[in-house]
């Protein structure tokens, strides 16, 4: 037993997961599920879908932990497997149309409840293209600086600083159009 | 500041609480595939060094199926007169198995389109950069063995233009010591009788890759011969040698119509196409030039009678004969003996094209070796 599970450090608990601790695996998803199915929702902007890829996230890290080495720190490695089950989905063009179709539903439906602004976001990181959306989700929601996003995402640094200038050239004229706190 | 205007903006994004439901289905999936995880991480198949030999020996495998033994010995021992001379008499082997019929290249020459010439790069001679006749090729062959015995024929020997052979080697060797034929019975080679004994340990002492040719016999002569696919060639082709040896010339038997025969010859191995290939040397004389005069010229240029200096001689015949084009065939009686001269004219700037061969004759009539010239008519 796990004493207090709150302070286990991140690297015993996986270290006792790839001795077969079922137990510690289970401390793990606790800990990061929601933060990854934040990511999740943050790139691809679908509940549903977010929810989806957040779950198989958690399946290939559980198949897979033999594989961690230790090289980083075990939620970026988490952050990796949801950037590549991100990257599925996004080849999914099938999923795309629905997405699109969902979206709209999801928003009429928060419309209500949620203020203006958050339907303004929403949109404008719709505007944007998936690998500007999920840099913009690591560095901005996150917190992640560029050599971990990179690190995520496969890329260089220079790629990173790249795709974050563009999008924030692209969101502050989408945004600033709209409500004018940029201008 | 605009950055921080825009963070601030973009956390207006609030992203909903995942479901329980969601979440709940996700731990049971995520601990069914914990119970299932891989025991042993997967290496990566380019880090796995077992599959370099694996590569490594099929692609030796497939070499070694794929080419043909050929080539790889030629490379091996390109260099190595032995492996030369073994070549050879593979070569003549597969040609008496396959009835003179198939192609002098083909059979030889899987590593390309100039075996001979590479092999003509071993012997070092002036035939580099030639192609070779099947007459010379034979009688370099012969020399490969006979140079090796005697010690005295070997390298810079001179070409013969018009001789037979074509080329340096064939013409020199042939006029002093093969005579006609392919055929070199060791008993003819330095004047001397031989023993076979004698010229089996000869053909050891010669360093060649004799030593395993059988010191066979032909026309129950117990003649031993060099090399057995040279006798071989011999006993299809030509008379075997004089047995009294010593060079003493011995009455020929001609044929009815050694014109005839010579062109029959030649046509026969036109499929070679080298018959009219090797050095000649041009006689600049107009396309209107009779027969007599380019004879007449040539036998000023040139040595009509293999390597010999004909003083003297007449034509018996001449006539305008088709090997593929069209050629005049002239048959000379020189003081040496018999010769039939082919001509053809090659356009202005060339001029006449030459080349003198054997005069067909009988089966087993003895050969005559031109060591002795006839007395001047």
């Amino acid at each position: 037993m796990i004493p207090d599970e709150q302070h286990v450090p991140d690297a015993q608990l996986v270290e006792a997961a790839l001795h077969g601790d079922a137990e510690s695996f289970r401390l793990l998803f606790e800990r990061y599920y929601t933060m990854i199915h934040a990511y999740a929702y943050r790139s691809c902007l679908t509940e549903t879908e977010a929810e989806e890829i957040a779950q198989e996230t958690f399946i290939r890290a559980a198949r897979g932990i033999n594989s961690y080495r230790g090289t980083a720190s075990f939620k970026n490695w988490l952050y990796r497997i949801a950037h590549n089950a991100l990257i599925d989905w996004k080849r999914q063009s099938s999923r795309e149309a629905g997405k699109r179709l969902a979206f709209t539903e999801e928003i009429a439906s928060q419309e209500k409840e949620e203020p203006p602004d958050f339907t303004q976001v929403h949109s404008a990181l719709d505007q944007l293209t998936p690998e500007l959306r999920e840099t913009v989700a690591l560095v901005y929601f996150e917190e992640m600086n560029h050599g971990e996003v990179a690190a995520v995402m496969g890329c260089a640094v220079t790629t990173i600083s790249w795709r974050i200038f563009r999008a924030k050239n692209a969101l502050k004229k989408l945004l600033g159009s709209r409500k004018g706190a940029f201008s | 500041m605009k950055d921080d205007a825009l963070r601030n903006s973009l956390r207006l994004l609030r992203v909903p609480e995942p479901s329980e439901a969601a979440k709940g289905r996700a731990l049971h999936r995520a601990l069914i595939a914990f119970e299932q995880r891989d025991d042993q991480p997967e290496k990566p198949i380019y880090k796995n060094h077992s599959w370099i030999w694996s590569g490594a020996i099929a692609a030796v495998a497939l070499f070694a199926v794929l080419l043909p033994v050929e080539p790889l010995r030629l490379l091996t021992h390109r260099g190595d007169t032995a492996s030369l001379s073994l070549t050879v008499r593979r070569v003549y082997d597969k040609r008496l198995a396959s009835d003179n019929k198939a192609l002098l290249v083909e059979e030889r020459m899987p590593m390309g389109s100039m075996p001979v010439r590479q092999q003509m790069e071993v012997a070092g001679t002036r035939l580099r950069d030639q192609s070779v006749s099947e007459s010379t090729f034979q009688n370099r062959t012969a020399l490969k063995g006979l140079s090796s015995i005697d010690g005295s024929v070997k390298e810079g020997l001179q070409p013969v233009e018009g001789d037979r052979s074509g080329g340096a080697l064939g013409g020199a060797v042939s006029s002093k010591l093969v005579g006609t034929s392919e055929a070199i019975p060791v008993s003819t080679i330095n004047g001397d009788q031989k023993s076979p004994a004698a010229a089996s340990s000869i053909s050891t002492i010669a360093g060649l890759s004799w030593a395993n040719a059988p010191v066979s016999t032909a026309n129950n002569t117990n003649v031993p011969v060099v090399a057995s696919p040279v006798i071989k060639l011999a006993a299809t082709a030509m008379p075997m040698a004089d047995q009294a040896g010593k060079g003493e010339i011995s009455a020929r038997a001609l044929t009815a119509d050694p014109i005839g025969d010579l062109v029959t010859k030649l046509s026969s191995d036109a499929n070679w196409g080298l018959w009219q290939n090797g050095l000649f040397k041009p006689i600049h004389l107009p396309s209107s030039a009779l027969p007599e005069e380019v004879i007449a010229q040539l036998n000023k240029e040139t040595d009509l009678y293999q390597g010999n200096k004909v003083t003297s001689y007449s034509i018996i015949e001449s006539r305008p004969v088709k090997l593929g084009s069209p050629f005049t065939a002239v048959l000379l009686e020189t003081n040496f003996g018999k010769r039939i001269i082919l001509l053809q004219f090659q356009g202005s700037s060339t001029g006449w094209w030459s080349r003198a061969y054997d005069v067909p004759v009988l089966p087993g009539s003895p050969i005559a070796l031109p060591s002795t010239p006839k007395s001047s008519p």
